[in-house]
């Protein structure tokens, strides 16, 4: 929690002319976008890629992000961690449930409130991998803007509670960002869809991801964007289809083989692969075929239609429909008065889910906007009018979940509630219960149920320095400030001094800001190095495919090269083995680039003779 | 074009958000008139233009001071524009604001008659079951009725208000205000004795 007593919020920015980008940390895919000239655009990193898969692997020690990490997500299963954004934020028994389906294993360490993700004999809070993921996304951005970037507007589910807010704005902190702002996905997506329109009218965004599902209802008025309610399930995702199907498989393959894949980390990684490969062909397909390899030759194969595939993850979808039916009910409309349905996130390209939805708001949903980039995009022209570069937009957001304080007996008693426009204040006072005290515990809650113990525990805070006086003598007013990122900040005065009273206080599941701050403090020593070594990750990468593919055609290029020329092939070919042993990319790229030349001649002549072998078979 | 200016919410000098003071109330920001039934599309106007030049976005350069004076008056325009949204929040807030005291909701009880009606109605459902429904029902369209009866007494002390606006409609009306909330609490609790028995509603 960040508390600042009546301090200044942001340190003054008014010189700094650096971009400001705008980020979509997903559970699958993350993005980057810039608006350039006025259009917002998704920034590709060098090799052309615009989506950076959301996977963190291990190569040794080091962390590698993205389209490598992805590779090594069944090959090496244990040191690889995907869907993290499922964790950020959460305590141990917000996740017990879903963590057993899970190739790596999470855990909670004694005397700690975050829960954390083993990877070999090494252990990495929820918060650090995003952080990976995030300076790979700052990375990709800085090669394609050609200068530093460190300001950015970071998106999170609207349903996401303080805690999952704090700590993606630790993550985004530790990968060296400061962050402008929070934004919900479902607000950002709707700037992108109302970037051309000027439209005005009643619009429901519905934004199923890989990991959380959002519903936010906007009034588009004018270049304003007011979210009316917001609603959603921050554990409901394309993840939970591939589940279904993984776990119907695997009683199909144990059945079938008496072999159970979800006792083996790495089979039950592959199955899960082979589960979210079945549900992509399935979206443009009738129907696929799933296949595993079980077991040395031993390959799990069996028929999918769509009809089916619909029919077992349409329980799953269902699930969507009572979060838009109480955000409609909370904007106070019916059905009818929406004029579009916007879909966003990878999912929405299911027929079933265009279905649940146009069941639910009575209408065609709108697919016309491109469901994997909005939200980045959206980020991007938010981000670009915190610059100051765009007047004619404003988003005006609400707060997901009420936010409220524990009352004598166990009962949240709600300050400010769910769907309030932010920033939002509440003012309450305090007093003391017994003489002189001088302290004050509270309780900061957050969630809808009536109990305690049923709503999100944020943070405990204790008020101090109260002057000491008989029992209920002092009076002290606590501010609870929901700020533009919907992000409590509590301030505390005591009423009748005018002082201000200090707050500490201990945040229930995240990191305090001197915890950040140390950490980002070792983490910028080891900066450059991290780079050094993500080039010889990526150069070893490259490098690898080519020497297996000249030793197997060694032999070849003894029968079909000169001798001297051989010998140029075979001592290059020493050479980037070699080298791909030492840690040089340099000379890695080079080794790769020199054995590349030298076998292009091979290679025409094991095309020719191809050629002449097919002809004298015909 | 503005429906009015913006110099009581920016300093003319600094261009930073005005903070909050005494003077400033929900009606004042969106220069409405404090009465019951505020002109709503007028307001929602104002509320934009007033947003477009207060809100946090729009001092993310400046930071520091200007943004917190943003906060705060955003903040307060947020309360505003919720607060005279909705009848109910607004009927509290018009009373507050004249300082017209309203009794503690805990004070204010149902009427004896209907207090009574209400326990032997959970008495007999309980010793015949098979009539409940309809005994249900019964009481649920007295309910409606006397929701309907509050509803046009309360309005029709506003418009006395509005018209006049004399005092004495808006102490008439602090008394009158919890009847709406025991009505509003029976009716739940006529739910939930629904749900527990299981019995549907007839009509």
């Amino acid at each position: 929690m960040t508390i600042q007593i009546q301090a200044h919020l942001h340190a003054p920015k008014s010189t700094d002319e650096s971009p400001i980008v705008g980020i979509d940390l997903g559970t699958t895919n993350s993005l980057v976008a810039y608006v350039r000239d006025g259009r917002p655009e998704v920034l590709s990193s060098r090799d052309g890629q615009r989506l950076i898969p959301s996977v963190v692997s291990w190569v040794g020690d080091r962390p590698v992000v993205g389209a490598v990490a992805r590779q090594k997500k069944v090959r090496d299963a244990c040191h690889t961690v995907f869907s993290v954004k499922r964790l950020l934020g959460r305590s141990f028994e917000d996740v017990r449930e879903s963590v057993g389906a899970l190739p790596y294993r999470v855990f909670e360490k004694v005397g700690e409130s975050l829960l954390r993700v083993e990877l070999g004999d090494r252990s990495f809070s929820a918060i650090e991998i995003s952080a990976m993921i995030l300076r790979a996304v700052k990375k990709n951005a800085e090669e394609a803007l050609g200068v530093p970037v460190t300001r950015a507007v970071v998106t999170v589910p609207a349903y996401f509670n303080d805690s999952q807010r704090q700590a993606t704005r630790a993550a985004a902190r530790l990968a060296g960002l400061d962050v402008l702002r929070i934004v919900n996905e479902p607000t950002a997506a709707s700037l992108a869809y109302g970037l051309d329109r000027k439209k005005v009218g009643l619009i429901a965004v519905f934004d199923l991801g890989g990991g959380t599902f959002d519903v936010s209802i906007l009034r588009l008025h004018d270049g304003i964007f007011e979210v009316l309610a917001t609603n959603g399930d921050t554990a409901l995702g394309g993840d939970d289809l591939d589940q279904v199907i993984a776990t119907i498989a695997a009683d199909e393959i144990s059945a079938k083989y008496g072999i159970s894949p979800l006792n083996d980390i790495q089979l039950r990684a592959a199955l899960l692969e082979s589960a979210e490969a079945l549900k992509i062909s399935l979206s443009k397909d009738e129907s696929a075929e799933f296949v595993l390899e079980v077991a040395d030759g031993k390959v799990f194969s069996r028929q999918w239609t769509r009809a089916e595939f619909e029919r077992v993850i349409d329980p799953v979808l269902e699930r969507t429909r009572k979060p838009c039916l109480q955000a409609l009910e909370d904007a106070g409309l019916k059905a009818s008065e929406i004029s579009d349905v916007v879909m966003v996130g990878g999912p929405t390209r299911l027929a079933s889910v265009q279905r649940v939805a146009e069941s639910i708001f009575e209408r065609k949903p709108n697919t016309s906007v491109h469901p994997d980039e909005v939200v980045a995009l959206g980020a991007a022209i938010q981000a670009d009018i915190l610059a100051g570069n765009n007047q004619d937009f404003l988003l005006l957001d609400v707060i997901p979940l009420s936010l409220g304080i524990e009352t004598y007996g166990g009962i949240m008693s709600p300050l400010i509630t769910r769907n309030t426009r932010i920033p939002a204040v509440a003012r309450e006072s305090f007093t003391t219960f017994v003489d002189n005290q001088t302290g004050v515990d509270l309780h900061i809650l957050q969630g809808e149920r009536e109990r305690v113990g049923d709503n999100r525990s944020l943070a405990r805070f204790k008020l101090k320095g109260i002057r000491p006086m008989p029992a209920g003598m002092p009076r002290v007013q606590v501010s609870f400030l929901i700020d533009a990122d919907g992000i409590l900040q509590v301030s505390a005065r005591d009423l009748d001094s005018g002082h201000e009273t200090s707050v500490e206080v201990r945040p229930s599941y995240g990191l305090t800001d001197e915890q950040v701050e140390k950490m980002l403090e070792m983490k910028l020593s080891h900066e450059s190095e991290d780079r050094a070594f993500h080039r010889l990750v990526e150069e070893r990468n490259s490098a690898e495919p080519v020497v297996r593919a000249v030793e197997r055609q060694l032999a070849d290029a003894r029968r079909l090269l000169s001798p001297v020329e051989f010998e140029q092939v075979d001592l290059l070919y020493r050479n980037l083995q070699a080298a791909l042993h030492g840690s040089e990319p340099k000379v890695i790229r080079e080794g790769r680039e020199a054995l590349n030349q030298a076998t292009t001649r091979l290679a025409e002549l094991l095309i020719q003779e191809a050629v002449a072998r097919a002809a004298e078979r015909s | 074009m503005l429906a009015g200016p913006l110099s009581p919410h920016l300093c003319a000098e600094c261009g930073f958000p005005q903070r909050v003071t005494v003077v400033d109330n929900y009606f004042s920001v969106f220069d409405s008139v404090s009465k019951f039934d505020p002109d709503l599309a007028a307001v929602q106007k104002r509320f934009y233009e007033l947003s477009r030049a207060l809100h946090p976005d729009r001092f993310a350069k400046l930071g520091g001071q200007a943004m917190q004076a943003s906060l705060e008056r955003m903040s307060f325009l947020n309360d505003a524009y919720r607060t005279l949204g909705s009848k109910q929040t607004l009927r509290a807030y018009l009373l507050k604001l004249e300082g017209v005291a309203v009794p503690s909701d805990r004070a204010v009880r149902p009427p004896l008659e209907l207090a009574e009606a209400w326990f032997d109605l959970q008495d007999s459902v309980m010793e015949n079951p098979e009539s409940a429904a309809e005994r249900l029902d019964e009481f649920g369209s007295r309910l409606s009725v006397l929701e309907c009866e509050t509803h046009e007494g309360l309005a029709s002390l506003e418009r006395e208000y509005n018209n006049s606006g004399e005092r004495a409609y808006l102490e008439r009306l602090a008394l009158e205000i919890h009847s709406q909330s025991y009505l509003t609490s029976m009716a739940r609790d006529l739910e939930r004795l629904r749900g527990r028995l299981g019995v549907k509603k007839v009509s």
